[in-house]
């Protein structure tokens, strides 16, 4: 009986993880082979990072007194905020994915106008305040960034 | 005592009016981003890095210091007026800063908070100035033994606090030492772990790492409480209210003196910081008080505890960071990020190779608390208007500020992908109940540490032989086990009182 199932999976993972890049280890080309060579550290953290996961895995099997069952660590999110929370995640994702091929100005524009509405309330008032601040915030970054400190944008 | 490493050559530029210019506006920036609620004085401080790249090391790291300051003193506002502690610093200001904002107090509670903070922060800036050429000095004694048993000390220290478990503490800790072992190796000049990508060759850039893991996963965590509503209590704060609570303070000077102590020694310890010592010195001060019950109804000598501690913590945290290279909290950690930006390498001979900077850093220190006292004073009605800002409003403009600095440092898209994705993983080790501070702490100091093991045990003929004849490093190995052991008792005597609570 799995007592904490988001410890053991994770534990699985860095299992995995190790026996992979071990194994990665032993084909990148290092030259003379010798004991202190440049693979020497690496494995020695893997090593670390492979027994700290087993017992990792261990403990997840069992469970202490008190503990809920699921081993969660924070508070229970609700799923209204949890899909909230992922769909910033998707709408961020999609703006780095655009910002190299329309600029900065105009993805910036767009991602900070829809953020704010997704996390916000939509009323036609508020949409305006948002382009307000879009705007605001866009060639402010631009005018620090490029105009004051001579930096590139993308 | 020499006190030759303090180099305070160049420190007169604070007074410049440009850079005066730019502390004040860092401390007002810091004291806003410190009052909101769920936006960290880590956060405020990685948010600003990037700007630095741009300007003079001296500017760049005074305008982060002044963000520090700021923002460990802006969480009063918020603790005070929400009941909601603006940064972890301010946890304890809240149980009698609220209760005395209620009955009508507001006033006078932000008066003993403000006040507090600017005695917690000036007396750990002489503690700084005492400390810091000692340990400065003890360090040039250091070989490649004690580096490395250092570092150890270090990640094991961090990984013990962290959080409930030192298993997952120290997995974070390892997994940081493996990011920095990615890309070129420094000593033979051998590709690691790259996959074949070239954006990989020069390894994991710290500040995309930092601001990722501090920003973005702060910013997804606080989403869940988007919607949660607030309500901020009317306050209304006088000069002359102040004036009459500094006054009063002579009624306090051992409660000041412990508490700056408290957060000066807890600031010092790798990875603690101002996050627990208000804790700390709160309870220190309820438990010799000889009406403990007042406490969280409304006692000053509360607010004025955690308000001393938290910023003396500061000047504490600075003490490892400057002397050693080893932060003492996460917003150290990314100062020593600007740092290695603008140059100076992390470790023990920071102080001695980059005297001049370190001096102005230690100078900066001193100045803004006096910007954040006087700010604090004269601004503090419009700091309680940041409390009005939307949230739905600041997480995107975080975000896109975040985006601009990380392309800002190579001018490349792939730090920007790195900052996202690490942004994600800090998310899913927040949820997961993996510390951060560790594995941050392991990809800054990897390199050093790898470095100099194997220096050692070249020394040593192939084995560990040398570290017998060190007994620093020894002391240094010994500490990380005890920080281990008594992380380990401790979780089996909160387990056993758990069992028997059950029972």
């Amino acid at each position: 009986m799995i007592a904490k199932p988001k410890d053991f999976c994770m534990a699985v993972l860095l299992l995995i993880m190790v026996a992979l890049l071990y194994a990665r280890s032993n084909v990148i080309n290092v030259g003379v082979e010798h004991a202190l060579g440049p693979m020497f550290f690496p494995r020695l953290v893997l090593s670390g990072i492979g027994g700290l996961s087993l017992i990792l895995l261990v403990q997840s099997l069992r469970r202490t007194a008190g503990q809920p069952r699921s081993g969660a660590s924070g508070p229970r999110v609700e799923r209204r905020e949890r899909i909230l929370q992922w769909s910033f995640v998707g709408l961020f994702l999609l703006y780095l994915i655009i910002l190299p091929v329309l600029g900065y100005i105009w993805t910036t524009l767009g991602f900070l106008v829809a953020g704010m509405a997704l996390l916000g309330p939509r009323k036609p008032r508020n949409l305006a305040l948002y382009a307000g601040v879009a705007v605001v915030v866009t060639f402010g970054l631009q005018y620090v960034f490029s105009g004051l400190l001579h930096l590139f944008l993308p | 005592m020499n006190f030759n490493l303090l180099d305070f050559s160049q420190a007169w530029f604070l007074l410049e009016p440009t850079t005066l210019l730019v502390m004040f506006a860092g401390v007002f920036g810091g004291l806003v981003v410190g009052a909101i609620p769920g936006l960290t004085s880590t956060m405020a401080v990685a948010l600003l890095v990037p700007v630095t790249f741009g300007m003079e090391a001296n500017l760049g790291l005074a305008m982060l210091i002044a963000v520090y300051v700021g923002s460990i003193s802006g969480g009063l506002v918020s603790a005070t007026l929400l009941n909601i502690p603006g940064t972890p610093s301010s946890v304890a200001t809240t149980f009698d800063a609220y209760p005395m904002a209620k009955r009508g107090e507001a006033g006078k509670a932000l008066a003993y908070g403000v006040f507090a903070s600017f005695v917690g922060g000036t007396l750990s800036f002489f503690a700084l100035v005492m400390l810091a050429p000692l340990l400065g000095n003890f360090a040039l004694r250091f070989g490649p033994c004690e580096y490395f048993s250092l570092v150890v000390f270090t990640l094991t220290c961090v990984a013990s606090i962290s959080r409930k478990s030192i298993v997952k503490g120290l997995i974070s800790a390892c997994l940081g030492l493996f990011m920095s072992t990615v890309g070129m190796s420094d000593t033979d000049g051998i590709p690691r772990f790259t996959f074949g990508l070239m954006e990989l060759l020069s390894g994991f850039s710290v500040m995309p790492v930092l601001i990722g893991m501090y920003a973005v996963s702060q910013v997804l965590v606080e989403i869940q409480d988007i919607n949660k509503p607030f309500t901020i209590i009317n306050a209304t704060f006088t000069v002359r209210e102040f004036w009459a609570v500094v006054k009063s303070f002579r009624h306090s000077v051992y409660n000041v003196l412990r508490s700056s102590l408290i957060g000066i020694g807890i600031g010092i310890l790798p990875g603690t910081g101002s996050g627990l010592s208000n804790i700390v010195a709160y309870a220190q001060e309820k438990a010799s008080s000889k009406d403990p019950d007042s406490y969280g109804k409304g006692n000053p000598k509360g607010i004025i505890a955690s308000e001393t501690s938290n910023n003396a913590a500061i000047g504490g945290a600075l003490v490892p960071m400057l002397t050693l290279g080893i932060p003492g909290d996460a917003t150290t950690m990314i100062l020593l990020g600007a740092l290695m930006i603008h140059g100076a390498q992390p470790g023990p001979l920071l102080m001695r190779d980059n005297g001049p900077l370190v001096g102005v850093i230690i100078a900066a220190f001193f100045v803004c608390n006096f910007i954040m006292l006087f700010q604090l004073v004269y601004f503090i009605r419009g700091l309680i208007k940041s409390l009005l800002i939307p949230r739905h409003i600041l997480y995107p403009v975080i975000m896109a500020m975040c985006v601009v600095g990380c392309f800002a440092l190579n001018s490349s898209m792939s730090d920007v992908w790195v900052f996202f994705l690490m942004g994600l993983l800090g998310f899913a080790f927040n949820k997961l109940g993996f510390p951060l501070l560790p594995l941050v702490l392991g990809l800054i100091l990897g390199t050093m540490a790898e470095g100099h093991l194997r220096v050692s045990i070249l020394e040593g003929g192939g084995t560990l032989a040398a570290y017998l004849d060190r007994p620093i490093a020894l002391a240094f190995l010994g500490m990380s086990l005890l920080s281990v052991a008594l992380s380990i008792r401790s979780i089996y005597k909160e387990r056993k009182n758990m069992r028997q609570a059950a029972a």
